[in-house]
């Protein structure tokens, strides 16, 4: 590959794609996951109560907050969550995708909605658009597809316009699907372009996109007379059972991600290393098993958070550590995650309108993280204030949604990074002129 | 985004990498064809580059059609950090550093 002495040097890249193998064992990691989640909801409880359960989450108008375990069932927000994920990686799967990081965060994120807003009736036609726009540029559908699993964070809008309106059925589910398949087609051209505004320093950046569809849609809407509050029901009744399948989870996938690393650590110091900045993935760094474990390290840190609060985990907790999971093979690790958890915790505790166990405060820490890589690439400090900002802002950007949009955190995330990213890169820019000014002198 | 954009971009992130290693009196070519385009960038700098292993390591990254039309815009932006070269990598298909003291020289070949 290389002939190398101190005159000459000629390197050739050398690209391996992953082996069939490798892929179909990542593969069936997800579909384990996503079976693990059914079966939790199958075991729980009766057929009956649990399609009875299921009837209220797909009918229901799903803006922020609703709980699907309080609103459907303990089971049926399960078997809602394991189902919708499970399809988006068989959609993956046909698709010959290989498995990285953006896919992962992306299922997990589906897998974390879907115990607060997203369902089987309001996230297929975002997903449908999706496919429409691939169609329309003449690209293959492969290309889209994170988007379109990510967009569902926009599927509110579908139940609202379906279910939330008072609109006689044979036209509200026209309309709600309708409105969905263009939120699908506007959503990966928007979501590129929008990159731009925070330079890769909020990993939730779809959420930011649909935190911009849903404002405008909010506005029209409510320029019309009709009326679109928040919701806050939550369920406080399974905090237990909650508790122990997100340990077992886990314990689980740290124990799957050291035999799959070989029974070593390897890997783990390179991820702790990098900043988080977009794009870092960390299966192409470090491989599947030392991911697993990276995730599964997060998930505790963040399991340990809601303790540390003493919050009550309900559905929306649950959803929100599990789509900081899924970006723990996307950029988040605890070294750039913490900082973050640590600022909003503080911040909650000092100001007077703010308990630090509420729901929206516990949602507000965990989703932080998003902002991990200012943490990682300006340091801790820089870490603690964006932390100190998203807290301060993240209340107050859900009122231009009304709860349409799910992502809430990554709308407050994309704004904290867009402020502070080119302000640090001018204090930084000036203390290098300065620096190399002074050793000029000297 | 355009196949012409796209090259526009690479070689916006390859000049940076040539701007921070100190490398002087850099030519550009870019070359379109049927299948694809190629960029070459050419400098002069007595000492490689530290960095070189680093970056071929990066530009190795297999090629990803599911990342890369999402993800294409952070390319050439104000921030050219390790993540940017790893996006470049799996962008392109192939590269070719070379250092003959004192040229240094990068191409990188795209297919459509």
């Amino acid at each position: 590959m290389a002939k190398n002495n101190s005159q000459t040097l000629f390197l050739h890249t050398d690209k391996k794609q992953s082996n069939m193998a490798e892929k179909n064992r990542s593969y069936y990691f997800l579909i384990g996951y996503c079976l693990i989640l059914i079966m939790i909801g199958f075991l729980s409880e009766p057929v009956t109560t649990l399609w009875a359960g299921m009837t209220r989450i797909l009918t229901s108008p799903s803006n922020l907050l609703t709980d699907y375990i309080e609103l459907g069932t303990f089971g049926s927000a399960f078997v809602n969550s394991g189902l919708l994920t499970l399809i988006s990686v068989l959609l993956a799967k046909k698709e010959k995708i290989p498995i990285n990081g953006p896919m992962i965060a992306a299922l997990f994120t589906v897998s974390g909605c879907s115990f607060f807003g997203k369902n089987l009736y309001n996230s297929i036609p975002i997903i449908i658009g999706g496919l429409c726009y691939a169609k329309i540029v003449k690209k293959p559908f492969s290309q889209f597809i994170v988007v379109s699993l990510f967009g569902s964070a926009l599927s509110p809008i579908i139940s609202y316009l379906t279910f939330g309106i008072s609109l006689p059925l044979v036209q509200s589910i026209p309309l709600g699907c309708f409105v969905g398949v263009f939120i699908g087609l506007i959503l990966p051209p928007l979501a590129s372009h929008v990159l731009t505004f925070h330079q890769g320093f909020s990993l939730y950046n779809v959420g930011f996109t649909s935190g911009l569809i849903a404002m405008m849609f909010t506005g029209i809407l409510r320029m019309f007379g009709w009326k679109i509050e928040g919701k806050n029901l939550v369920s406080t009744a399974f905090h237990t059972k909650l508790l122990f399948f997100l340990l077992f989870l886990f314990l689980l996938m740290f124990f799957v991600g050291f035999v799959v690393n070989h029974f070593s650590l390897k890997g783990m110091k390179e991820i702790s290393k990098t900043s988080g900045k977009l794009i870092t993935d960390f299966i192409s760094i470090a491989g599947i098993g030392a991911t697993m474990m990276n995730m599964a390290l997060m998930g505790l840190l963040l399991v340990g958070y809601t303790q540390l609060s003493h919050s009550t985990l309900n559905g929306p907790i649950v959803g929100a550590i599990l789509s900081a999971v899924g970006f723990s093979a996307f950029g988040n690790h605890i070294l750039n995650s913490l900082p973050l958890l640590v600022s909003v915790f503080f911040t909650a505790q000092f100001s007077s309108v703010f308990a630090v166990d509420q729901t929206t405060v516990v949602l507000a820490g965990i989703f932080a993280t998003g902002l991990a890589p200012i943490a990682g690439f300006y340091g801790i400090i820089f870490g603690l204030i964006a932390g100190f900002l998203h807290m301060s802002l993240v209340t107050n950007v859900s009122y231009l949604h009304g709860g349409l949009n799910l992502y809430n955190n990554g709308f407050s995330t994309g704004f904290v990074a867009a402020v502070m990213v080119p302000l640090l890169d001018n204090i930084l820019q000036i203390r290098k002129v300065k620096q190399h000014a002074r050793k000029r002198q000297s | 985004m355009q196949e012409r954009d796209k090259a526009r971009r690479i070689v916006d992130e390859l000049l940076t990498y040539f701007f921070s290693n100190d490398i002087e009196e850099i030519r550009i070519g870019v070359n379109f064809t049927s299948e694809g385009f190629s960029v070459e960038i050419q400098g002069k700098t007595e000492q490689e580059p530290d960095s070189v292993l680093h970056l071929l390591e990066l530009l190795n990254t297999p090629r990803d059609l599911s990342i890369e039309s999402y993800y294409d815009e952070l390319l050439g932006l104000t921030h050219h950090e390790e993540e940017d070269y790893h996006l470049l990598g799996l962008m392109i298909d192939e590269a070719e550093i070379s250092f003959d003291t004192p040229i240094f020289e990068i191409k990188v070949y795209r297919k459509k």
